[in-house]
């Protein structure tokens, strides 16, 4: 198993009110394997994903990444495994604004410890961005975005994959090619967990989670 | 390899963001490495002026008994001194003097001792007064009544003058606070060979070897005092006790370096303000843009940067903007002069600022995506909740009492070193800050509960979208609380500024005109007045009668006017007559021929009452009544605080050869007056004594004014006047550019350009009048403290303070530029088409 | 009864070699109580003909006419889009009140009736909150409550639903057709979401700046 998520508990508190974004849920995801999850807003699925990539520590329960334990630890430590375990896809913003497509790709590879030009290139061409090289991220359509920002999550060779609704903003034919990419990603090897309401990356994925009100449907 | 990345992807993309932090960062490194650099010129100059303006750097005198064996320093020359006990001609004699030998060679070494007016230096000279005394001139033959011995005579090859006579006769070795010796009435001066045969062992002769220092000092006043005090010092050690040293230059590089801390408190007191506005508005700069960089941060940490990469980054960032704002700065600076050491000073300064203001910012972490703007509804700052903006005006107040009347300058006695009351700096900036701080609780009252007023006052400009417009201002309270505070503390600092600069400059032509009386003073001439009245620039002539008169026991200068025509041309101020106008105290003169005007210290002594009958002897002992009239506390080209002042009809009849030499003051018709003096000097021929405003505003009072504040004020001035820009119009552009969003979506529903305006316009408005109105209410209070506070560089002290109309236009006009300029800016960036904007964002 | 006309327009981008043509030959109209959904790939043009359907943009050739509006679509056209869609320093009743104000009522009036149409669309308690304290749901239907309040005849929509739920956005969209049809006005809504698409009676197609209806 490549993530291995146990029993995850988070609450948040404002003021007099708690909040229980997660009430103990487990979730795992193999090598080649794709696992949607899917839920209403509110239901907990950002939370899961921010606690499955150590970008926020659960209150309880623990992540493994490959083995490795990503939760609890020192922020320098768990950034150090994000950097060469996990690429992360967001809805939009994917990519910083004032770095072309390529420096984009090779920001998150120094910042992995990574670089790796040869991997860059065919990144951008199994991807469809060389024509992209040097361009930059305002000037990108919105299926374009994605792409580059799918590219940028991959290009430390990232064993697991999360992306928070990453055809969110996509006509449905770049949303069919982005999750072609991300399923030709996945029989390399990689996880793959995508948070989505949309019904084509359900149709796509190995494996769909229900979370309703924090727990496992 | 990351971090060039980041930076490369910055510079291009970012550049112009980076840039205006970089001039914030050169704003706050520029101006103390400005500031500095005048410092340093300054002080340089006042040492220079000082070794200048000393005819001989020391007087050492031999001990009574004793003779000097010592080498001396530098370049020397003996002088002997005798006294006498009259001089006289077949017709005239005069009282006791003093017989100077000097060597041929005198006149070279010393050229500021003697100036000779007429014949020739090659033999006896007669000092000016002498020779008026005695009707001599050059040729006649004088005789020297010696004291216990024969009587000699002398021939007279020429007359001179003697400008440092107070110094030249002094009393070597008089205590420190000894009242200094007056010089004598008559002065023969006698080639050394003469003297010689005449007072060789004489009970009253003196020898003095008179000493060039070479110049070789620190550039510091106070340095160069203890360099001279300790080297004068130093030799009367090795004369163990056969000399004593006068120490002229010491005492005019002492003077000079109080001069020099007072400049030097100038400095503090105008360029600390300067420095914390800009590193406001950089922190301003620095903060725009956040919510970018928030949701760059965020993607960062999704990535997998580490708080070190972060911590990397931002120092990257920080090194950059600080490399780039510092160039600039020192560049800005070299323009002044030769930064120095002074830059690396003010470059160290720049990274503090910089890291205190780019810094932060660049760090915060960003932990979620964050893609709002901020619109802030919470509670007002830490600062205002506690109160803190009454509690540091309290306090200036309450230190302003305290510190109120000190001396800031400190001179201990028998110190070398001099200090400065650092303590009164507090009361000013405690002022500032309170004062900077309650104009942002104002701009929050106006914008937050008093948002229904703002609505009211938004109405001409926003019609029936004034509630909107105020809706929408008070929920940027923040940003725009933060702006009109900096850009009304920059307008405080110009005017606060310009008011202190131009009062200064008001005080030392005030203290100039004391001086010289008039535009142009002409004294030791012959000439008519109507002779002087026909050199092109004159337009009015006015005779004063000057002499000495004793009242009691006590030598007073006595001053004959014109009372029908003196107001027209000389320059009396209502201030020189305590309790009455110049016109008034004119008007009592010409009431009565025999009135007197005397000062407040004799009315006292004699216990005078108007009408009381006063008695002058005049220095040939003559007896001449007088009434008493008034009090008279300044007069032009008087010298001393107690002095008289009568009708010059009446001292002519009164004591027609005794009563003294005419002055006359003369007024211009607008030429300079240093042109009408040089042509009166033509027309007039050497001997004549001409002094001019120009000239005299240079050289009186302290080397603190003839340093002249016009090169200070010019830097502070355009610094000031780029900071105004800065803080209205760049922090109003940064600010509309966060809000595009709010403008697009406003066209996108309908609003007409004239409607974006109303947004714009009320917003530029608030902040142009709030600067405008809190700013100039601010700067004069602070103006009025500075002032007070530093009531010791000014002489005469202040009655009001003078207001910088000039300085006051240019900042209006830059407003009536800059304002609208940034208003159509963010106009223009509102018509690009909204829903492409809203994409975009 | 035709709202807005467009006879053969294009819409290009800069000048030269550097030109882009967002829209060409493009031709259609629309009539009150048309309910249309525009569709297509993203860079197909859709944005830019919602620009100059809204009269918010000029074509570079070709004539946009609204006959029934004097030919001044400024203050009768009610505007969703994708993202926050609400002015984030005014409260949901002063965004809503906004455009009745632009068109220059009373604010008394404008306040009054934005109240009314923030209960219309069953939001009426959210008045007083800022856009940042809404959820991406309830922010949509204070937009489409100001779309209600202005009583426009022209409603266009652009990818209203992008950022919601697929639940949620059948429910915006739904509202929208509803405040359409109170309003007897016309209705585009740009969407790449088929189901969305299926909720309206007539489909146009974008493809490369060109336009089937």
């Amino acid at each position: 198993m490549i993530l291995q998520a146990e029993e995850l508990y988070r609450f948040y508190r404002s003021g007099e009110e708690e909040t229980r974004a997660l009430r103990g849920v487990s979730l795992t995801a193999g090598a080649g394997e794709v696992v949607a999850i899917s839920g209403p807003s509110g239901s907990g699925k950002s939370t899961l994903l921010n606690c499955v990539t150590g970008l926020d520590d659960p209150d309880g329960g623990s992540v493994r990444i490959a083995g490795r334990r990503i939760s609890h630890l020192p922020e320098a430590e768990k950034a150090r495994l994000r950097s060469r375990l996990v690429g992360v896809l967001f809805q939009s913003g994917n990519l910083v604004g004032h770095l072309t497509v390529a420096r984009n790709l090779r920001l998150a590879q120094a910042l992995g410890g990574r670089p790796d030009r040869a991997y860059l290139d065919e990144l951008l061409d199994r991807l469809d961005l060389v024509g992209l090289r040097d361009a930059w991220p305002s000037a990108l359509s919105g299926g374009e975005a994605a792409r580059a920002g799918l590219a940028v999550a991959l290009a430390c060779r990232p064993a697991l994959l999360v992306a928070d609704e990453p055809t969110g903003e996509l006509d449905a034919g770049s949303e069919a090619s982005v999750l072609d990419l991300i399923r030709d990603q996945a029989r390399e090897k990689t996880a793959v967990v995508i948070a989505s309401h949309s019904a084509a990356v359900r149709n796509r994925a190995d494996r769909v989670v229900e979370l309703a009100d924090g727990r496992l449907v | 390899m990351l971090t060039w990345l980041w930076l490369y992807g910055l510079l291009t993309r970012r550049g112009a963001r980076l840039a205006v932090a970089a001039a914030g960062i050169a704003l706050a490194v520029a101006l103390p490495a400005a500031l500095g650099v005048f410092l340093s010129s300054a002080k340089t100059t006042m040492t220079a002026r000082s070794v200048e303006r000393v005819a001989v750097d020391w007087q050492v005198e031999a001990q009574p008994g004793a003779s000097i064996t010592t080498p001396m320093p530098g370049t020397f020359r003996e002088v002997d001194f005798a006294a006498f006990d009259g001089l006289s001609t077949p017709t005239i004699d005069t009282g006791p003097g003093r017989a100077l030998g000097l060597p041929a060679d005198y006149a070279d070494v010393f050229p500021g001792q003697t100036r000779l007016l007429a014949g020739d230096a090659t033999g006896a000279l007669l000092a000016q007064q002498t020779a008026a005394n005695l009707h001599a001139e050059p040729g006649t033959t004088v005789t020297v009544h010696r004291r216990g011995r024969p009587d000699a005579e002398v021939t007279v090859s020429g007359v001179v003058e003697l400008p440092e006579a107070d110094a030249l006769f002094q009393r070597v070795g008089a205590p420190a606070g000894a009242q200094p010796q007056a010089p004598p009435d008559n002065v023969l001066i006698l080639p050394a060979a003469r003297w010689h045969q005449l007072f060789d062992g004489s009970a009253t002769a003196r020898t003095q070897f008179h000493v060039r220092l070479d110049h070789q000092l620190p550039p510091d006043p106070a340095d160069a005092y203890i360099k001279v005090t300790g080297a004068a010092r130093n030799l009367e050690v090795r004369m163990a006790g056969s000399g004593l040293v006068g120490d002229n230059l010491g005492a005019a590089l002492g003077a000079a370096r109080e001069d020099a801390l007072y400049s030097q408190l100038l400095f503090v007191f105008l360029g600390v303000p300067g420095v914390v506005l800009a590193v406001l508005l950089t922190a301003s700069v620095a903060r725009s843009g956040a919510v970018r960089r928030a949701s760059e941060q965020a993607l960062l940490r999704a990535r997998g940067a580490t708080p070190a990469v972060f911590l990397r980054l931002a120092l990257a960032e920080t090194l950059i903007v600080w490399a780039a704002g510092t160039l600039a700065g020192l560049g800005l600076a070299a323009l002044t002069g030769p930064v120095g050491g002074w830059g690396a000073v003010s470059a160290a300064l720049g990274l503090v600022v910089t890291c205190a203001t780019v810094l932060p910012s660049a760090l915060r972490p960003g932990s979620v995506i964050t893609g709002r703007a901020p619109v802030t509804t919470g509670r007002p700052p830490a600062a205002l909740r506690f109160w803190l903006d009454f509690v540091l005006i309290a306090a200036a107040l309450v230190l302003f009492r305290l510190t109120t009347g000190h001396q800031l300058v400190l001179v201990p006695e028998g110190l070398t070193q001099i200090s400065v009351d650092y303590w009164a700096f507090a009361a000013p900036a405690l002022l500032w800050a309170g004062l900077g701080l309650l104009v942002w609780r104002l701009v929050l009252l106006l914008v937050g509960p008093g948002r229904g007023l703002l609505a009211r006052l938004a109405a001409p400009l926003a019609g029936g979208l004034s509630g909107t417009v105020a809706a929408s201002i008070a929920r940027q309270a923040g940003p725009i609380g933060r702006g009109v505070t900096v850009a009304a503390l920059a307008v405080a600092f110009v005017l606060s500024t310009a008011t202190f600069n131009a009062t200064y400059r008001q005080q030392a032509n005030v203290d100039a005109v004391l001086t010289n009386g008039a535009d142009v003073t002409v004294t030791r001439t012959t000439a008519t007045e109507g002779r002087l009245a026909g050199v092109p620039g004159v337009s009015a002539v006015e005779p004063l009668q000057h002499g000495f008169a004793y009242v009691g026991s006590d030598l007073q200068d006595l001053y004959g006017l014109r009372a029908g025509t003196v107001l027209s041309a000389a320059r009396l101020q209502d201030a020189y007559f305590p309790g009455d106008t110049a016109a008034g105290a004119v008007g009592k003169l010409a009431a009565r021929p025999d009135a007197l005007l005397v000062s407040q210290e004799t009315v006292t002594d004699f216990q005078l009452r108007p009408g009381d009958l006063v008695r002058l002897r005049t220095q040939d002992g003559q007896v001449v009544p007088f009434h008493y009239a008034g009090v008279v506390a300044e007069f032009p080209t008087a010298p001393r605080d107690s002095f008289l002042v009568a009708n010059a009809s009446y001292l002519a009849s009164a004591c027609p050869r005794s009563c003294g030499s005419t002055t006359f003051l003369v007024s211009t018709d607008g030429t300079a007056p240093h042109v009408v003096a040089a042509r009166l000097r033509d027309r007039l021929g050497p001997s004549a004594g001409i002094s001019d405003l120009d000239t005299t505003r240079r050289i009186v009072g302290s080397s603190l004014t003839a340093v002249d504040l016009g090169g200070l004020s010019a830097i502070e001035l355009g610094y000031g006047l780029a900071l105004v820009v800065a803080a209205t119009g760049l922090l109003l552009v940064l600010g509309f550019a966060e809000r595009r969003r709010t403008f697009a979506l406003a066209r996108v529903l309908g609003a007409r350009p004239r409607q974006l305006g109303a947004f714009i316009w009320t917003e530029v408005a608030l902040v142009g009048l709030g600067a405008a109105l809190l700013g100039t209410a601010a700067g004069w209070a602070v103006a009025r403290m500075l002032v007070a506070v530093l009531t010791g560089v000014f002489d005469p002290p202040p009655d009001q303070l003078a207001i910088p109309w000039g300085h006051l236009a240019v900042l209006a006009g830059l407003g009536l530029v800059v304002l609208p300029a940034a208003g159509l800016i963010a106009l223009r960036a509102a018509r690009r088409p909204p829903l492409t904007v809203l994409r975009d964002l | 009864m035709t709202v807005v006309a467009c006879q053969d327009v294009a819409r290009t981008y800069g000048r030269g070699h550097k030109a882009v043509v967002a829209v060409h030959g493009i031709s259609c109209g629309l009539g009150r109580g048309d309910h249309v959904a525009l569709t297509g790939p993203s860079g197909s043009g859709k944005t830019t003909l919602l620009h100059l359907l809204a009269g918010l943009d000029r074509p570079t050739t070709g004539t946009i006419a609204w006959p029934d509006l004097d030919d001044e679509p400024r203050g009768h056209v009610g505007v969703v889009f994708q993202g926050p869609s609400l002015l984030p320093p005014l409260d949901a009743a002063e965004n809503v009140a906004l455009p009745l104000l632009i068109a220059g009522q009373p604010a008394a009036d404008a306040r009054l009736r934005a109240l009314a149409a923030l209960d219309a669309v069953g939001v009426g308690d959210l008045a007083a909150k800022l856009p940042q304290e809404l959820s991406g749901g309830q922010a949509q239907r204070v937009a489409v409550a100001r779309v209600l309040a202005g009583s426009p005849q022209l409603i266009i929509a652009d990818e209203p639903t992008a950022q919601l739920d697929a639940p949620l956005a059948v429910r915006v969209v739904e509202l929208l057709v509803t405040v359409a049809e109170e309003l007897h006005a016309a209705l585009v809504i740009a969407t790449h979401d088929a189901r969305i698409a299926q909720l309206l009676p007539v489909h146009w197609r974008m493809r490369d700046g060109g336009l089937t209806c």
